[in-house]
């Protein structure tokens, strides 16, 4: 372990290159990172025009791979997403055509905006990591992480993500406006180069795989996987909450507090990385009895998995 | 710590039982006042162990309004090791539900408040309150006063005239309905919505109606001027921020004191109803009015409450058949009564009408009065009465208020039953009793039934301690005999009223077989027999037979005694004849002389009670009494007799003559006649018992051997036993058929077949004397112990005690059959009922404090060290500190940290990490409070490396440690 721990890149250069180019929101920016080194996906839930897009695109450039965007509209197809098979009329064969899924990074742009066949397709893909189009099997590229973006879902002409598929998310960041300072900030640096074109990758692809193993060798005690599993039972006996915590959620939790400790550069996990975790890897796996269509306000989730965290013994 | 009301009238309730059977003496009702009053002083207990570490905390939503009613949120943390249970939060609104806090865990519970004033509000009287256990006493616990901010109403006005208001922002607002303009959301259908704002498609979705708003943001700028800071100009402005916020308009505020710059938006509502707030007194903290306990509403209702009330009725129903002088017929026709009720209960009704309850309860009211209370005596009346009540509780519905009087009548019931009863059958019941009234006490006071699971082990534990403390209350609760005068039945003379309609045990002087049918056993004392000198302290006791009359003729049935007269000498004195059968005895002052030779065996006093019989009790054949008033005389059967019956009972001596001695020995002629008269025979058809003897005998020539033989045959191969199924049994039939029995046909078996090998006997009736007490030195005798046993003449040894009879409590070895176990088990439990529950009297404690004494338990504890257990029991102690060890160990042998020991010295302090908390958090806590000690984040780090990443601190990191704890203590 102390090998890998001299060896392996650090990820701070990352946090930091696209912390220059997302002012002012360094949570958001780690927990993208966290969600990155977990192996997990992303869902950016917040009103639009506060940098969702722009957090995508920054963090694909700082480790240059390959990015891709869909803006998801109510009339997009599945195939729109993963590719098709055209007919090439000289071989008089079938040729591939890959879609924009396969891409390192791939930004899907206001998900609940499309029809629900649409994201069930991109959701299979995000599950399996390959991708099957008549009858072959095209496996997607590693490492792979999808940042999905959304409106609330109280705003108009949405289709809302059942909660099956919200679950294979592994965290829903809320991004929230800037504060003062750093919008004026945001205003005067607009004419400065530091946007996420000119970024330049400050780790490579291989450094990448190599955090995400290190995610895999975090040590975690047993009194910090028996935490997790009584904050999800918890999460399943609340008051308020129709639909609690999955075992998929708990297994998410302590992938994510694992993916905390790699960002703060420890090998082992401590209590507090579950707690910080808690909130985004949590809030959008549970169904609460106020919630509306089926799906908990950001807010009173977030609040439920607060009241949560204040009510489970710590470790 | 306060009773309810349930407490208030459990006390009274105790107390009542506690006087009834102080002035009735009966034990089952001392019984269930020790039950009761260990209730009571468990509910303390347990009350205040409950809510011991429990803490709480107010959080208010970030919005509360001046008068408007909110909700609260309470976070309740347990840090002791057990659930705090039933724990409410209870305001100036009233309670919020009961809730249990699991063991170093919290719950949130949500809290209804009212803020009466604008401004900042400070609730001093917030509380917790606790029902646990049983909802005897309220536990309390307060909770630290909350500051509160409540803002101004800000209610949906319009612009008020006098305010400025840009004239748009009127136009424009017009409440959001109109459909131009940037998409809002959507949010439910309100009546008064226009139809055509209703979105289809989300309303088909939702499944309700949804409107989807649009919002219109007009141009302008508002300012609100504040007129002044009492609470009407407030409310005015603060209406008129709200109208111009929501029409969207630029709001700002100037006032006294007061300004905020205008923007738009809730936030900006939100800063304008917090200025508003803390404007002139606002800012300054009043009191708002204390908790306000809920009112008792009774009993928290619930199905399975019913269901336990139905369980306990039908206990109580069970219970009624141990009340002998309820007929077990009339208890049986009432059954199929009971489901009915059930069924009833379950559905919900049709139940008789009131009217039909009224004019039955007045009948039964009018028959009580006028027939039943003088036919049947008070006590039985009762029963009728709580018979009647329970009924009627029976085929009404119960209404909430009214559970609790259902239980009460239950109770009262129980208590009668308690009263009229010496059955050891009434033991189980009682045991089932308590477990029902624990569990309906639980579920009274709001635990939960769906989790019974949860809190059923501590009601197990709680009714385990009552029984410990219970029996305690019930040993040392003093007896005052002289209490029972106070008992106004007795005064007034209602108890003998009551009608005894079935037999209990008793000395009769007259024997008949089967008489009696089913025998009672009767706890009545009959005597207490001094032995001088007593018996050596520690030593074996022997049972006494204390001889009464004797009879020698035998009818196939019934035993007498025909007088037979004949000449005898008074002791120093002339020859003289009997009178049907009498001999005068010889007295001089209180001292009467028999005529006897040798030297007298061991002394008597007789401490007679009240008993209508004139017959002497004497241990064996008389030397010497002393003490008895009047002339007395003596038969050819050797009972002695005195002038009057002893119905205000008696003291006497008695000087036992020598064996083989008897008053009758200088009798003239006398020995040969009654000893013919002793041979006498029944008819013996068809030779059954002539051949048992004989079979019984075989092989043996002496007198004495086949007299042993026929005693211990009798002994080893019949069962003892009171009941009786109502048919006159014959001798026959016991020898041969029911093979059990009470006394008399033992002795009476033992008599006619030792008269058939040719043994002349006679039948003696008297007391076995077999319970010492210790601490008065004599022995108990009540008429549970009358017996009945043979007398045979042997030669040479003159007449000799055979006592046939099995005894009661032990085990034979011949009785092999398993009901014939049972029974003996079962007459072995009914001894130890009477005579270690229902006969418990003031000398029968002092006897049991005196065993209990200390040297005598550590003589016992030395016997027991000295006998194979002493070898034992150092193992038994090795291998209990193994397990004890091998337990704690891993407690003993983990290594605690600097850290560990830092926050045991901080808690020590007063700062206690919350049981949520994580070191990190609670050492930033820490140092955010006081700076000083932010050493404690240090040690925390120190503490996550050395318990979460498995390295091992080197030496110079545990230095270090130290050095940062000894700072940290030193600056606490």
């Amino acid at each position: 372990m102390s090998t890998a721990k001299t060896s392996a890149p650090s990820v701070q250069p990352l946090i930091d290159s696209v912390a220059r180019v997302f002012v002012g929101k360094p949570d958001a920016v780690k927990l993208t990172v966290m969600t990155l080194l977990a192996r997990g996906h992303l869902l950016i839930e917040d009103v639009p025009g506060i940098g969702k897009t722009l957090l995508g695109v920054a963090l694909a450039r700082a480790f240059g791979v390959t990015f891709r965007r869909i803006q998801f509209t109510n009339d997009l197809l599945p195939s729109d997403i993963l590719g098709l098979s055209v007919f090439d009329p000289k071989e008089a064969s079938f040729d591939f055509k890959p879609g924009p899924i396969f891409s390192h990074v791939l930004l899907a742009d206001e998900i609940n905006r499309s029809t629900p066949k649409t994201q069930s397709a991109l959701l299979e893909a995000m599950s399996e990591g390959q991708v099957t189009i008549d009858g072959k099997t095209h496996a997607l590229p590693d490492p792979f992480l999808v940042i999905a973006t959304q409106n609330p879902v109280e705003y108009h002409g949405t289709f809302p993500l059942p909660e099956a598929q919200l679950d294979r998310f592994l965290m829903r960041v809320r991004i929230g406006y800037p504060s003062h300072a750093d919008e004026l900030r945001i205003l005067r640096e607009r004419d400065r180069p530091a946007t996420a074109e000119d970024m330049r990758p400050v780790l490579s692809r291989e450094e990448v795989l190599a955090l995400q193993a290190r995610v895999d060798e975090i040590r975690v005690d047993e009194a910090i996987l028996d935490y997790a599993v009584r904050l999800a039972e918890a999460s399943r006996a609340g008051k308020g909450v129709r639909l609690g915590l999955s075992p998929r959620g708990t297994l998410a939790l302590a992938r994510a507090a694992r993916a905390n400790a790699v960002l703060e550069g420890r090998d082992h996990c401590v209590p507090d990385d579950v707690k910080t975790v808690a909130a985004p890897v949590a809030a959008h796996r549970l169904l609460l009895d106020t919630s509306l269509y089926g799906v908990a306000r950001v807010d009173e989730a977030e609040q439920a998995v607060m009241d949560l965290l204040h009510t489970v013994r710590a470790p | 710590m306060r009773p309810t009301r349930l407490g208030v009238f459990t006390v009274l309730l105790a107390g009542f039982t506690l006087f009834a059977a102080g002035s009735t003496g009966n034990n089952l009702l001392y019984l269930l006042f020790a039950a009761t009053a260990s209730a009571l002083v468990l509910s303390v207990v347990a009350g205040r162990l409950n809510l011991r570490g429990v803490s709480a905390r107010v959080e208010a939503p970030s919005q509360v309004f001046r008068d408007a009613p909110f909700s609260a949120r309470v976070f309740v943390e347990n840090a002791s090791s057990s659930a705090a249970r039933l724990v409410r939060p209870v305001g100036p609104l009233g309670a919020a539900a009961a809730f249990d806090v699991p063991p170093r865990g919290a719950f949130a519970a949500d809290l209804r408040l009212a803020l009466p004033a604008r401004g900042l509000n400070r609730l001093e009287g917030l509380r917790l309150e606790s029902l646990y256990p049983f909802g005897f006493f309220t536990t309390r616990r307060a909770l630290p006063p909350v500051d509160l901010l409540a803002l101004p109403k800000a209610g949906p006005g319009r612009a008020a005239g006098s305010l400025e208001a840009d004239p748009r922002a009127r136009t424009a607002g017009g409440g959001g309905k109109a459909r131009e303009g940037e998409f809002f959301g959507p949010r439910h259908y309100d009546r008064g919505d226009d139809a055509r704002l209703i979105h289809w498609k989300l309303t088909a979705k939702a499944g309700r109606p949804v409107v989807a708003e649009y919002a219109t943001a007009p141009e302008g700028r508002v300012m609100v001027r504040l007129d002044g800071v009492d609470d009407a100009s407030i409310e005015r402005a603060a209406s008129a921020c709200r109208f111009h916020v929501e029409a969207g308009a630029e709001t700002g505020l100037v006032g006294p004191g007061v300004e905020v710059a205008p923007a738009r938006g809730r936030r900006q509502l939100d800063a304008l109803l917090r200025a508003l707030a803390l404007a002139g007194d606002g800012a300054t903290p009043r009191a708002a009015p204390g908790a306000r306990s809920a009112p008792d509403e009774g009993a928290a209702d619930s199905r399975e409450l019913r269901r336990l009330m139905l369980f306990g009725g039908a206990l109580v129903y069970l219970a009624l058949f141990l009340i002998d002088d309820l007929s077990t017929a009339s208890l049986l026709a009432f059954l199929p009564l009971v489901p009915l009720g059930f069924w009833l209960h379950e559905r919900g009704g049709p139940f008789p009408p009131r009217s039909v309850w009224n004019a039955l309860s007045l009948a039964m009211l009018g028959y009580l009065m006028l027939f039943d209370w003088r036919r049947s005596g008070v006590a039985l009346a009762n029963a009728h009465l709580l018979g009647y009540l329970l009924i009627n509780r029976l085929f009404n519905p119960w209404p909430r208020k009214e559970l609790r009087q259902v239980v009460l009548i239950l109770y009262l019931a129980f208590f009668l039953v308690s009263g009229l009863t010496i059955s050891p059958w009434y033991f189980p019941l009682f045991v089932a009793w308590l477990v029902f009234l624990g569990a309906w006490l639980a579920l009274q006071s709001g635990a939960d039934p769906r989790a019974a699971r949860d809190w059923a082990p501590a009601l197990g534990r709680l009714l385990a301690a009552g029984a410990a403390l219970g029996t305690v209350l019930f040993l040392v609760v003093p007896r005052v005999e002289g209490l029972r005068r106070f008992n106004p039945f007795v005064a007034s003379g209602m108890d003998k009223l009551q009608i005894r309609s079935s037999a209990v045990t008793g000395f009769t002087d007259q024997v008949t077989l089967g008489n009696f049918g089913t025998l009672r056993r009767s706890p009545a004392r009959a005597m207490r027999l001094r032995p001088e000198p007593a018996p050596a302290p520690g030593g074996v006791i022997p049972d006494v037979y204390v001889r009464g009359a004797a009879f020698d003729v035998f009818d196939g049935r019934a035993w007498t005694k025909v007088p037979l007269d004949f000449r005898y000498r008074l002791v120093g004195g002339r020859m003289l004849s009997t009178r049907g059968g009498r001999a005068l005895v010889r007295r001089a002052g209180d001292m009467m002389t028999f005529p006897s030779t040798g030297a007298p065996g061991p002394l008597y006093q007789v401490e007679l009670y009240p008993m209508q019989v004139s017959i002497v009790f004497t241990v064996g054949a008389p030397s010497e009494i002393d003490g008895v008033s009047g002339a007395a005389w003596y038969d050819h059967t050797d009972s002695v007799y005195a002038s009057g019956s002893f119905s205000a009972g008696g003291r006497y001596r008695v000087v036992t003559a020598p064996p083989g001695a008897e008053p009758t020995d200088g009798a003239e002629g006398l020995r040969a006649r009654a000893l013919a008269r002793a041979l006498i025979l029944p008819d013996d058809p068809g030779g059954k018992e002539a051949a048992l003897v004989a079979r019984w005998t075989k092989g043996l020539t002496e007198p004495k051997a086949k007299a042993d033989a026929i005693a211990s045959r009798l002994r080893r191969e019949y069962a003892y036993s009171l009941r009786s199924d109502g048919m006159h049994t014959s001798l026959t039939d016991f020898l041969f058929t029911t093979r059990r029995g009470n006394c008399e046909y033992f002795a009476t078996a033992a008599a006619i077949l030792m008269r058939r090998a040719g043994i002349p006997t006679r039948l003696v009736t008297g007391f076995r004397a077999s319970d010492w007490n210790e601490w008065g030195r004599f022995y108990d005798v009540r008429q549970s112990e009358a017996h009945a046993w043979t007398e045979a003449w042997l030669p040479e040894r003159g007449w000799t005690l055979y006592d046939a009879t099995p005894s009661e409590s032990g085990l034979s070895a011949a009785a092999d059959e398993f009901s014939r176990r049972l029974d003996r088990w079962a007459d072995m439990l009914q001894t130890r009922w009477y005579s270690s529950v229902i006969g418990y009297d003031q000398y029968s404690q002092r006897d049991a404090f005196l065993r209990l004494s200390f040297a005598r338990f550590f003589e016992r504890l030395r016997l027991l060290l000295e006998s194979g257990l002493g070898g034992a029991l150092p193992w038994v102690l090795g291998a209990g500190l193994l397990g004890w060890g091998l337990r704690a160990a891993p407690a003993a042998f983990k290594k605690t940290d600097e850290y560990e020991r830092a926050e045991r010295a901080l808690a020590r302090a007063g700062l206690k990490r919350r049981p949520w908390q994580t070191p990190r958090e609670f050492a930033g806590d820490v140092a955010r409070e006081r700076p000083e000690l932010a050493a404690l984040t240090d040690l925390a780090e120190a503490h996550y490396r050395r318990r979460y990443s498995g390295a091992v601190a080197d030496a110079d990191e545990r230095r270090r440690a130290a050095a940062l704890l000894a700072q940290l203590k030193s600056r606490l």
